[in-house]
């Protein structure tokens, strides 16, 4: 565990550097973690690279992390509302974050969206999935998708 | 690609939504795959189904109920969709059984992940009471001719005839032979067909009235005898020096229904009737 007044720095893939206390990230991504622990990490001149998360969603999941950090003794009702709205993007959104969540190892952000895209799918009818979830090419061809909505009316 | 021209498949690589649907509960699985070609290739996959199943099965051990009515015909229902209060209308099958004995015939209903298939079992005796043992397909909706023959010293049931289906396995409580020597619970394991066995505690060897069940995801044996329900369960599955007794419980012939809270047992007085509720008796 880092000391708390600690720095490190972390590149987006537009190259925007995020200046964010060691700590918050040590506590939630087991990537960052690792590499603090195995000393891989040069307080200096290291800059961790995400070559595959942008800034808009690098910012998010520093806040996630931060908010989490200060906020883990709250009861769970509020930090359930928090991470709520936290998680109200659009879905090409969610998926950034999730990609993100995952590249960093971030467990609880990734449940929380696991969970998210779960209810988002719990229960609803497919033509409203594929609206929900943004699935823009379903992949079926005109025939097949006539035999299932055929097939399974009730489904659609 | 544009990015605003991009979707969930575009973005997500398939491992991750192979992870959403781990997730999502088997019945509402089958609609899933007509969300898109993507989606029915992850889902269709039995590496898929067996680990969706193993992730599942953890949480509950009982998913399934399994009816025989009057012996000609069986049927199944789905136990989560009882209680699963906006629940598609409940699965039920009925299936016409080749065999029409005169008299009851142990039968047992399972899943094999490896097949992705339910299995419905039923034993029957042949004219030498030499035990055989018929399964049927729900995937192929047919029945499957099995060699497996059962072990020659395993051919009486107790007076239990169904089946309880654990860890890919149907288990039975069998008497052995006339001195009761081998007393055991009889296990048909589904994936690879075929049979082995579990000793009883020695304690209960040749004891009466005897009964299987599944207590905490384990194997347990309850046995009514000088107005006390002994309750063993068997810790570590297919390891008999892991039976203990863990309750005994006295005035009454009871049934164990379930362990609350990891340490008390919820049963039910066989013989008070309508007076009949459930109680709770710590285990020791």
């Amino acid at each position: 565990m880092g000391s708390p007044l600690k720095k490190i720095m972390l590149c987006s893939s537009e190259k925007e550097i995020f200046s964010v206390e060691e700590q918050v990230m040590v506590q939630h991504s087991v990537i960052i973690n690792n590499m603090i622990e195995d000393g891989s990490y040069n307080y200096e001149e290291s800059k961790i690279p995400l070559d595959c998360v942008d800034s808009k969603t690098l910012k998010k999941v520093i806040d996630y992390c931060t908010y989490h950090t200060h906020h883990h003794n709250d009861n769970q009702e509020d930090l359930e509302a928090w991470d709520a709205q936290f998680l109200n993007v659009d879905s090409n959104g969610l998926y950034d974050l999730l990609m993100a969540a995952n590249y960093l190892e971030i467990r609880n952000l990734l449940d929380l969206i696991y969970r998210t895209i779960k209810n988002m799918i719990k229960g609803k009818k497919i033509d409203e999935i594929r609206r929900i979830l943004n699935i823009k090419d379903h992949g079926f061809t005109p025939e097949e998708e006539e035999q299932n909505r055929k097939e399974y009316p009730h489904f659609y | 690609m544009e990015r605003k021209d991009m979707g969930m498949n575009d973005i997500l690589p398939p491992e991750l939504i192979h992870r959403i649907f781990l997730r999502v509960p088997a019945k509402d699985l089958f609609r899933l795959r007509f969300v898109s070609k993507l989606w029915h290739s992850l889902i269709s996959d039995g590496h898929f189904a067996e680990s969706h199943y193993n992730l599942y099965s953890a949480a509950s051990s009982h998913s399934y109920y399994f009816l025989v009515h009057d012996y000609t015909k069986a049927c199944f229902v789905q136990l989560h969709t009882l209680f699963d209060v906006p629940a598609a209308p409940t699965t039920l099958k009925e299936i016409p059984l080749v065999i029409n004995p005169d008299h009851k015939v142990p039968y047992g209903f399972g899943f094999d992940a490896s097949r992705d298939d339910y299995l419905v079992v039923l034993s029957w005796p042949d004219n030498y009471n030499q035990h055989h043992l018929d399964c049927f397909s729900l995937r192929t909706n047919s029945w499957i001719n099995l060699d497996a023959a059962l072990p020659k010293s395993m051919g009486t049931w107790k007076q239990q005839f169904y089946g309880l289906f654990l860890h890919g396995a149907i288990h039975w409580l069998c008497y052995s032979s006339q001195d009761y020597i081998d007393d055991a619970i009889l296990i048909f394991d589904l994936k690879e067909r075929s049979f082995s066995k579990i000793s009883m505690p020695k304690q209960l060897v040749g004891c009466s009235p005897i009964n299987l069940t599944i207590l905490g995801g384990c194997l347990a044996l309850y046995w009514y005898h000088d107005d006390i329900t002994e309750i063993w369960v068997m810790k570590e599955y297919k390891v008999p020096s892991s039976w203990i007794l863990i309750c005994e419980i006295p005035c009454g012939n009871y049934l164990p229904l379930c362990i609350s809270n990891g340490s008390n047992i919820i049963a039910l007085n066989f013989e008070l009737g309508p007076l009949n509720s459930p109680r709770m008796f710590r285990t020791t």
